[in-house]
């Protein structure tokens, strides 16, 4: 279904008729049917909403550089505008996961409970290994500035993929992803005041096990639970397990 | 051997579309009949045009290639030498290439380019083409005129109303306006051709969302009532004066699927589930299973649309039928239909080399008469002056 939320086109999906209302929002590069075969398990108890993120899928990209808040704030409208008021629980996967964060912390939106798939937002370890990479990067950019244009496109994006980032998966959002990655949501994760589940697969390279752990400290309340040998994209490589989670704590 | 230019892509949601249409539809088939040299013109999303051989391979777009090919292939110019001349660069010694064309075969689906505006440039080329004219194309891309075209003409449409998007600054008045009609309703922007932006909407707080998305996409908005019961159809016709209708076509997709959360992203995944459907376009029933009486009936109705639009070349004519009343109602003309409903016509017994050289032949007979009116006459008004 498509609908105008802030003068953007913006594509949205409502499935199940359960009394219960669960938002889903998706990570980086991917759209709301990422969570297909969650909602195709999940749809038969819940009433199941979830939107194309601004620069994904079926909507329109963000009019500037966006970081996590204009997300959230973003997504807000969204549910003000299909005039959905309760909503029982928020899943975040990924970058979805920081957006879930950052709207229940700062108490923008009003959800009984909260699920983190393999969620991001924790931007502060492993500052060396970033420093480095970063460096790295300036010093390898003269050299590849005089490549044709293609080519240049295809190293960077090889490049950044093997580092494991998500830089050049949609070269027009870069300056939106420069930005949120910049932002750590640690602090505001421990404002959360919702019982909440935190899913991480043992095998994540690209939001590994230690974030799950981090957040697990700094909510309240919140229980980890690891998945082993699945990796970041766990709703979809182990969607019964993950789907039998939910349910157990989402209740009937 | 004459020369055919088919021209496709273009400024539209329906470009990859009409990559398809072009080269799977109208190339290969003409090249096939060996009586014509074909010329393939690319219109890239950013309106550039390009000319070459290299454009008849589709691998070039799927690859991504096209991007490298069009960083370095000359432009084309277009020269109108009461007629249209291909001009490009040789990329050789300053050398330019000409190539005069015969025919123009547009292969272009949705805005810039179905709806007229390439045809008004071939008409002031004075170039025969296929399918229908300059006019035809406008009006049956507004589904407002097309509609209002058809009911003076005494065919049929479910109940509907109209405005401009600037009118939604006052919803009140376009409020009223709607407030005579039944829902669940469907809004829709009144030229895209494709499904983008149409809502269906089933009450009144639903409607004003629906109505801010067909305005993002279009200052003319159209409202419709749902038919009940209702069977859609579509029949591809050709023809100028003398019709040839294809086959009665039922896309077995009810029009409630398509918002459908299951049609549009799990049944692609599930093809073994034995339910018949493949994906939101995949499957038609054709001919479509219609009682002999009602068959011929919406077969007629096709055809009175098409002439009352004034169609030639081809075209294809949507209908919603009420199956319990046994109404027939014109819903939309596509002037140019996806693919050339090539399908459809391998079925009714023409294949897609027949029907190309069938349009070909139209477009000339059509340029032919259009060449014994007068347009033009000599005067002394100069002199006088």
């Amino acid at each position: 279904m498509n609908i105008v939320v802030n003068g953007l086109m913006t594509n949205y999906l409502k499935a199940g008729s359960g009394r219960k209302v669960v938002v889903c929002l998706h990570g980086w590069g991917v759209d709301s049917t990422n969570f297909a075969r969650l909602i195709e398990k999940l749809q038969a108890k819940y009433t199941i909403l979830a939107l194309d993120l601004p620069g994904f899928g079926g909507s329109q990209e963000p009019p500037g550089a966006w970081g996590v808040e204009n997300y959230a704030s973003f997504v807000n409208a969204w549910l003000k505008k299909i005039g959905q008021k309760e909503i029982y629980a928020l899943i975040g996967h990924s970058n979805g996961g920081a957006i879930a964060i950052a709207l229940l912390g700062n108490g923008w939106l009003k959800s009984s409970k909260l699920v983190l798939l393999a969620s991001g937002g924790i931007r502060d370890i492993y500052k060396m290994r970033r420093l480095f990479l970063k460096s790295g990067a300036k010093i390898a950019k003269l050299p590849i500035q005089l490549l044709p244009r293609r080519t240049r496109d295809k190293v960077r994006g090889r490049v950044y993929k093997t580092i494991g980032s998500d830089l050049m998966l949609l070269p027009e959002l870069e300056p939106s992803y420069r930005k949120i990655i910049s932002q750590d949501l640690q602090s505001i994760a421990t404002k959360i005041r919702q019982p909440t589940l935190i899913i991480y697969g043992s095998g994540d390279r690209t939001t590994p096990v230690k974030y799950g752990q981090l957040f697990n400290d700094a909510i309240k309340g919140s229980r980890l639970e690891i998945i082993p040998q699945a990796g970041h994209f766990i709703h979809q490589e182990q969607a019964e397990k993950v789907a039998a989670m939910l349910e157990e704590f989402l209740g009937a | 051997m004459k020369t055919i230019a088919v021209i496709f892509g273009g400024r539209s949601t329906e470009h990859d579309v009409s990559i398809i249409t072009a080269i799977a539809s109208v190339i290969k088939p003409l090249e096939l009949t060996k009586q014509y040299k074909v010329e393939a013109v690319y219109i890239a999303k950013d309106g550039s045009w390009y000319w070459d051989d290299k454009l008849k391979d589709i691998k070039l777009y799927q690859s991504g290639e096209i991007d490298d090919f069009m960083r370095r292939a000359p432009k084309v110019h277009l020269l109108f030498d009461n007629g249209l001349t291909l001009v490009k660069s040789s990329q050789f010694a300053g050398r330019k290439m000409y190539r005069k064309i015969d025919i123009v075969f547009p292969a272009m689906h949705g805005t810039h380019g179905e709806d007229g505006e390439l045809m008004g440039l071939l008409e002031m080329a004075n170039v025969p083409y296929v399918g229908c004219n300059f006019r035809v194309s406008a009006v049956a891309m507004d589904k407002v005129l097309a509609k209002k075209i058809c009911a003076s003409s005494d065919i049929l449409s479910t109940p509907w109303t109209w405005f401009y998007s600037s009118q939604l600054s006052q919803p009140k008045q376009a409020m009223t306006k709607i407030a005579d009609l039944k829902y669940p309703l469907f809004v829709k922007p009144a030229h895209l051709g494709s499904s983008i932006g149409i809502s269906r909407v089933q009450t009144e707080a639903e409607l004003m969302n629906a109505l801010e998305v067909a305005a993002h996409y279009d200052d003319k908005i159209i409202v419709e009532q749902e038919v009940p019961n209702v069977i859609e159809v579509t029949l591809p016709i050709i023809g100028n004066e003398e019709l040839i209708p294809a086959l009665l076509e039922r896309p077995m997709t009810k029009p409630e699927d398509f918002f459908d959360f299951d049609t549009k992203y799990m049944q692609g995944g599930k093809k073994g589930k034995g339910s018949g459907k493949a994906g939101a376009q995949g499957y038609s029933e054709i001919p479509a299973k219609l009682p002999k009486e009602l068959y011929d009936k919406a077969e007629k109705t096709a055809s009175a649309v098409y002439r009352a639009l004034g169609c030639s070349g081809i075209a294809r004519v949507d209908l919603l039928i009420d199956s319990k009343t046994g109404e027939v109602y014109f819903n939309e003309v596509n002037p140019l239909p996806g693919g050339l409903y090539a399908h459809n016509w391998r079925k009714a017994g023409i294949s897609n080399v027949d029907l190309v050289t069938k349009l070909i032949g139209l477009a000339e007979q059509k340029w032919q008469a259009k060449q014994k009116l007068t347009t033009s006459f000599s005067t002394s008004y100069l002199k006088q002056f």
